[in-house]
């Protein structure tokens, strides 16, 4: 298994672009650690490049970024890149990490099933909002920032080389402050609102992980 | 008298309350305008095109309902409390 990562960033509409965009930063780290990092952006997040790559290169960590289903991750154009019953069997012996709404609800144990480390991602749907006069610089958008910086810090701390209990523990500590910020009166109304909260809470509360939570990349 | 009984249940179960319904409605009309929300798969709506899939009842809006209803669920039993409190306690 090599140290290296890989990572699938498809951009085609609004969803995909802000996890493309909040990506580089994991990316960057990953860099400056000296980790090879193939990253499979835009249309090469596809079935192909991604079983090719992780046959050739066999990546110790796979970060999966895009739509998806209970049993599937979806890359660049909704194509559908792993799925269980189908292609699992390629996660094997592999850390991942999938922000794919539900997809920890089954390919997360059918991955397991063949011999996967560790699964971490959601059961249910992933849900982030946005703000509107953000969408041409979405690094700037302090309100996808309140849902997608608690999901960057898991993907840091797996590269950092921390155990994965200790990365989903750091995610959803980080959740938790967001909320606790939002629920805090004093905090201007403009980029926060409590009315968020509950979207907040739900993506904590659904972030679950398979496997050896000892395990490290 | 039995069939009945469960007969009307399943059709409450069926159909949305209406004060729930009610209930989401206004506490998504408190959400900032500007806002977007991205929903899985389903894709990228505005608020109030939320408001009107919990008023249509189709999945995006029983979607929303069950995220709305799951906190304040938890947070009348203390779950959610309870949770953030550990986070910043570790």
């Amino acid at each position: 298994m090599s140290k290296s990562l890989l990572i699938t960033r498809p951009n085609y509409e609004i969803t995909t672009r802000y996890l493309y965009v909040w990506n580089k930063e994991v990316i960057k780290e990953a860099k400056n650690r000296g980790i090879g990092v193939m990253d499979l952006r835009r249309e090469k997040a596809n079935k192909k490049e991604f079983t090719g790559r992780m046959i050739k290169v066999n990546p110790a960590l796979v970060l999966l970024n895009g739509h998806g289903g209970n049993e599937c991750v979806r890359g660049h154009n909704d194509e559908i890149i792993v799925r269980a019953g189908d292609n699992e069997e390629i996660l094997k012996g592999k850390i991942i990490y999938a922000l794919s709404c539900q997809s920890a609800l089954l390919l997360g144990p059918k991955s397991m099933e063949a011999g996967s480390i560790a699964f971490i991602g959601y059961s249910r749907n992933f849900v982030f909002f946005t703000d509107d006069s953000k969408i041409s610089r979405s690094e700037n958008d302090k309100v996808a920032k309140l849902f997608l910086d608690p999901s960057n810090r898991l993907s840091i701390s797996l590269v950092k080389g921390n155990a994965i209990f200790e990365a989903v523990r750091k995610s959803k500590k980080h959740f938790s402050e967001n909320i606790r910020k939002l629920l805090n009166s004093d905090v201007s109304p403009q980029d926060y609102s409590s009315s968020l909260v509950p979207y907040l809470a739900w993506d904590m509360k659904y972030q679950v992980c398979h496997g050896n939570q000892n395990a490290c990349f | 008298m039995k069939e009945n009984k469960e007969k009307k249940k399943s059709g409450k179960e069926e159909k949305m309350d209406s004060d729930v319904k009610e209930l989401v409605k206004m506490r998504l009309s408190t959400i900032p305008k500007g806002l977007s929300v991205s929903i899985g798969s389903w894709g990228n709506f505005k608020v109030e095109d939320l408001i009107r899939h919990v008023e249509m009842e189709d999945e995006i809006g029983k979607s929303i309902v069950e995220i709305d209803m799951e906190f304040l669920r938890d947070l009348k039993n203390g779950k959610l409390y309870e949770q953030i409190a550990f986070d910043n306690q570790t």
